[in-house]
């Protein structure tokens, strides 16, 4: 079996590129990895919480259209970490940030 | 048979106990305590009396107007206050410098070249090495784009970003370059300056550009040159990244403020000492101490200490109706302390420790209008009103209803303005000494140690311990201890050091590691307390030997910390002393001495 790497996962199902690109600049330039991966649902808690267990290092994303949704393991599935809507470039970027955050146990970014 | 409610209003709290009196039986029916309206000796105290008033009767379940005589203590007339005053200053005469920890600079190492913001690129001319300076209206792939492309025919050394996206730019890089990001001013880099910038390894600190030697290298200065930028090396020790710009005129300057002169005059023959603020702590403390008793005390017009010592003066003269001529400051403290202050003229909000001295004073008159306040109160009341017995007299008939105590006694009266401590013998004799510094001064050390802007922030460090959320299950307490939630807690917790308040955790807004808070608050409150607990006592003890005292009550609001009893216990054990909490009546911890004093005294009336 192949080694997985420390990765957020990310499952998207939008057509919102540039929100999924935002998100992915916010964890990249904290310093982790990410994948992500297209998928069919629309439920964004759930799907965030199975990127969570698909990942190696705890911490998944789901964006399902204009929603995206952070969450970590342990956590319960309608107590995520963060949830943005209709988010802007900056609020996208926020929440990428806090998934590499929330792994470096740094106190996370919020409004 | 009579019902009595005895009344102590303090600087920031007042307190009621009430009781019931036959003959020289003393029944306790229960005790309140509300803030304290407007200032101490006030009529303004009254609405603040009478919720308390109200707030004891509803515990006992009886009525206001079932209370026969209102007993109010005869306020020491001492108010305390204090102020900092800053000894050293940084200032940059001309903007050359930036220093900062950005959460996520990129590419490591130093570089030289001379800056230019990428608006005026097409200036740009392959005969000398560039530092590019980016604001945020510029993406992360644009810049990439363009110095990739620069650095084809031009020596691109660094970079210099406004955004925090020094890892998204260094990423996409072809040639790797030390990155600096999160600069607020970039607007303020002049162009075409000879700079260098360093990056800091992972997990390391600067070390070229904190080297005065270092920056001479980079930037090729001359002996002269060199100390001058001492200042600016000295500024940048401990950051994770750096730049410096060279500029024709002088970098920066370290002033020695002038802190001012403060004046001493002993009751003694009248003889008049002076000391310059800034020959520092101890050194006013030694004078203070060779002064003895203090008639009064003076600072330097326009100072800090000056305006602090006028202000104290006119607001005990507006509340007495005596001259302000009449009014003297009748103790000093003063203690050294480091303050973070902004550096004039920086560019990403750089601080520098500069050196200060905290100063608490406080001023006494013959005495507070606590007749007005009788007057007042008994308009409103079918009561009798009275004032009665002198506070530390009060004080130490409430405190003496602490299980374990015994005469000679002496009590430690810890406030927010000043520490009070009395001594009562076997005889019934009382000595008693006011000293200024208490509760407000730690609070001021705190805001000022750890450059916090709201003052209030800093009573709250003061008043709870800390702990360090590592999870949102667990967090670990300032004592090494972790602490399990059964559900997870809120994400705006993670990853912060929060404050222990009794319902709920505060989190402390700024980014400073918990055992550094602990440290300073530690110091904080060990300096004021132990140094003046141990002052007063010296004064009212037989001979002046500590030894002599058997037994020491703490009572007052800063007793009721959760570590400055231990810390006196600590230090006065070493002369014998049995020192702790007080706890009035058996119930009511180190609060409400005074106001079960007074109800006491009406039994031997």
């Amino acid at each position: 079996m192949l080694a997985k790497k420390p990765e957020i996962i990310l499952f998207t199902n939008t057509t919102n590129e540039q929100f999924v690109k935002e998100i992915c600049a916010g964890i990249e330039e904290d310093g982790l990895l990410y994948r992500c991966i297209e998928v069919e649902g629309r439920d964004a808690n759930g799907l965030a919480k199975e990127a969570c267990s698909e990942a190696t290092i705890g911490v998944g994303i789901s964006v399902v259209e204009q929603m995206a949704v952070l969450t970590a393991e342990n956590l319960e599935i309608h107590k995520p970490l963060q949830v943005v809507k209709d988010a802007d470039k900056e609020q996208a970027r926020v929440l990428g940030k806090n998934a590499a955050r929330y792994i470096k146990k740094m106190p996370l970014v919020m409004e | 048979m009579s019902i009595i409610a005895g009344v102590d209003i303090g600087n920031s709290t007042t307190e009621v106990c009430l009781g019931r009196v036959e003959g020289k039986k003393v029944t306790f029916l229960g005790s309140a305590s509300h803030i304290t309206t407007g200032t101490k000796g006030t009529v303004d105290n009254v609405p603040g009396i009478l919720s308390a008033l109200e707030e004891a009767c509803a515990g006992a379940s009886m009525k206001v107007d079932q209370i026969d005589m209102v007993r109010l203590n005869e306020s020491a007339p001492v108010i305390g206050d204090t102020a900092m005053e800053t000894i050293t200053e940084t200032i940059i005469t001309d903007s050359s410098m930036i220093g900062h920890n950005p959460s996520t600079p990129a590419g490591v190492g130093n570089a030289v070249g001379y800056t230019l913001h990428l608006e005026s690129l097409e200036k740009i001319s392959n005969a000398k090495p560039y530092i590019l300076v980016a604001n945020k209206s510029y993406s992360y792939e644009k810049i990439a784009e363009l110095v990739n492309r620069a650095a084809e025919y031009v020596d691109i050394t660094g970079l210099i970003l406004q955004a925090d996206e020094a890892v998204l730019v260094w990423n996409r890089l072809d040639k790797k370059i030390p990155i600096i990001d999160e600069v607020a001013r970039v607007d303020k880099i002049p162009d075409d300056k000879l700079a260098a910038i360093e990056v800091a390894l992972p997990g390391q600190v600067i070390r070229q550009l904190s080297n005065p030697y270092g920056i001479a290298t980079l930037l090729g200065l001359d002996a002269e040159e060199t100390r001058m930028v001492t200042p600016i090396a000295k500024s940048l020790i401990g950051k994770k990244s750096a730049v410096v710009i060279k500029s024709l005129h002088g970098y920066i300057g370290e002033n020695v403020l002038p802190a001012g002169e403060l004046y001493l005059k002993s009751s003694e023959g009248q003889k008049e000492y002076s000391i310059n603020v800034d020959a520092g702590a101890e050194k006013i403390m030694d004078l203070v101490a060779e002064v003895g008793k203090i008639a009064d005390a003076k600072g330097e017009k326009s100072t800090n200490v000056g305006n602090m010592f006028d202000r104290m003066k006119e607001s005990m003269s507006r509340l007495t109706g005596e001259a302000v001529t009449d009014i003297n400051i009748t103790d000093v403290l003063a203690i050294d302390t480091l303050a973070p202050v902004l550096i004039a003229g920086a560019l990403s909000g750089e601080t520098c420790m500069e050196k200060a001295v905290g100063i608490a004073a406080m001023v006494r008159t013959k005495q507070l209008p606590m007749q007005r306040i009788a007057d007042e109160l008994s308009g409103k009341l079918r009561a009798d009103v009275k004032v009665a017995g002198v506070e530390a007299a009060m004080a130490l008939l409430g405190a003496f209803t602490t299980p374990g105590t015994k005469l000679p006694l002496a009590i430690v009266d810890m406030g927010g303005g000043s520490t009070d401590a009395a001594i009562m013998n076997e005889q019934g004799e009382l000595r008693m000494i006011h000293k200024a510094g208490a509760g407000e001064l730690v609070t001021l050390l705190i805001k000022t140690e750890l450059g916090l802007r709201d003052r209030n922030e800093a009573e709250m460090l003061k008043k709870y311990p800390l702990a360090k959320v590592e999870s949102l299950y667990h967090m670990r307490l300032e004592n090494g201890a972790m602490q399990f939630f059964p559900e997870s807690i809120d994400p705006r917790y993670y990853g912060c050091v929060v404050m222990l308040h009794p319902e709920r955790m505060i989190r402390v807004e700024e980014d400073i590691p918990m055992e550094r808070i602990v440290e300073v608050r530690r110091d904080a409150k060990r300096k004021v307390f132990v140094t003046n607990v141990l002052r007063a006592l010296k004064e009212v003890a037989p001979q002046g030997d500590l030894k002599q005292i058997p037994n020491v009550v703490l009572v007052g609001g800063s007793a009721e910390d959760f570590e400055v009893p231990e810390m006196l216990t600590e230090a006065l054990s070493g002369y014998r002393i049995v020192c702790g909490r007080g706890n009035i009546r058996e119930t009511e911890g180190p609060r409400n001495a005074v106001a079960t004093g007074l109800v006491l005294s009406s039994s031997a009336e």
